[in-house]
């Protein structure tokens, strides 16, 4: 498997399981989830995700690429499904449910790109640090 | 280099038997909370009669009408109804049911004996002197959507005018 392609599969692959636990731990999903979760588990989830992408990929821009584009599939899923619950049940207040949708989805990608960029960080230093690199 | 292929392989294959699992979370709690908010929409309740009855120590009977607009299974685990006549409580009927289901798409009617206690007897006998009085009923239903395990509470305020 090429660089590019391990890339884009393991950022898709974090980007949908982060939106499951964004799905899981929010306040709006979390009594109709299989496995309801506290937000803790979203940022613990990031982490995890940005350490695995810092240790699959070496180059530093497919990293941070790697990143961006994780965070962003799990916003827009999530922001996806709080939409559709709305569509689905003809809610009135269809703005104000896509504005509080954009207001989650937003502060979740900030915070899952910030504790995954984290992950990366100490799992690329890590190897740095086994592999003699330091 | 051919063991760090073969750890990035195992994360790669990891990663993707857990974003599948994911997926499936994802449709089914959007699912479920689609056909949740859908059925605690749905379900209306109102005040369909109230009866004076003076046989012995006053009392009320209080008529409500449930009916449920969807297709899931909803359940009524408590309803409390507070009776007021002309702005003074004067008494309270707290659930007299263990718990009462309502199939999708049907509707049910709920009666409630709401006695007039001695102690508030006489604001029921002011407002009863006057000609035009009015009751407002104010009703309190915890409500059960017995798949996801949700509950909800409803509130209906309603106003009736004279005996």
């Amino acid at each position: 498997m090429s660089e590019r392609t391990r890339a884009v599969a393991n950022s898709v692959f974090c980007g949908i399981i982060l939106a499951n636990l964004a799905v899981c731990s929010s306040p709006s999903f979390e009594r109709f989830a299989p496995l309801a979760m506290t937000a803790n588990w979203l940022y613990v989830g990031a982490f995890i995700c940005g350490s695995i992408l810092g240790i699959t990929l070496d180059d530093a821009k497919a990293i941070f690429y790697g990143l961006c584009s994780m965070a962003l599939i799990a916003v827009l899923i999530f922001s996806g499904a709080l939409i559709s619950i709305a569509r689905l049940n003809d809610i009135p207040s269809y703005d104000l449910v896509s504005l509080l949708a954009f207001q989650q989805s937003f502060v979740r990608f900030i915070f899952i790109f910030i504790l995954g960029g984290v992950g990366a960080a100490c799992a690329t230093l890590l190897q740095l640090f086994f592999s003699g690199g330091l | 280099m051919a063991d760090k292929m073969n750890l990035n392989n195992l994360l790669t294959a990891a990663l993707a038997a857990l974003a599948l699992l994911s997926a499936g979370s994802i449709v089914l709690t959007t699912e479920n909370c689609a056909q949740g908010v859908g059925a605690v929409l749905s379900v209306q309740l109102e005040l369909s009669n109230l009866e004076l009855r003076e046989e012995g120590d006053p009392e009320v009977l209080v008529t409500f009408r449930l009916k449920n607009g969807s297709a899931v299974n909803v359940e009524l685990e408590t309803f409390d109804v507070y009776l007021h006549i002309d702005g003074h409580y004067i008494g309270t009927s707290y659930t007299p049911f263990a718990k009462r289901s309502v199939d999708g798409f049907e509707e049910t009617t709920m009666d409630f004996v709401v006695p007039i206690s001695p102690a508030r007897a006489p604001f029921f006998e002011e407002a009863r002197q006057k000609e035009d009085f009015s009751w407002f009923v104010r009703g309190k239903a915890k409500l059960l959507l017995p798949s996801f395990k949700q509950e909800t509470w409803l509130y209906v305020r309603e106003q009736w005018t004279g005996e």
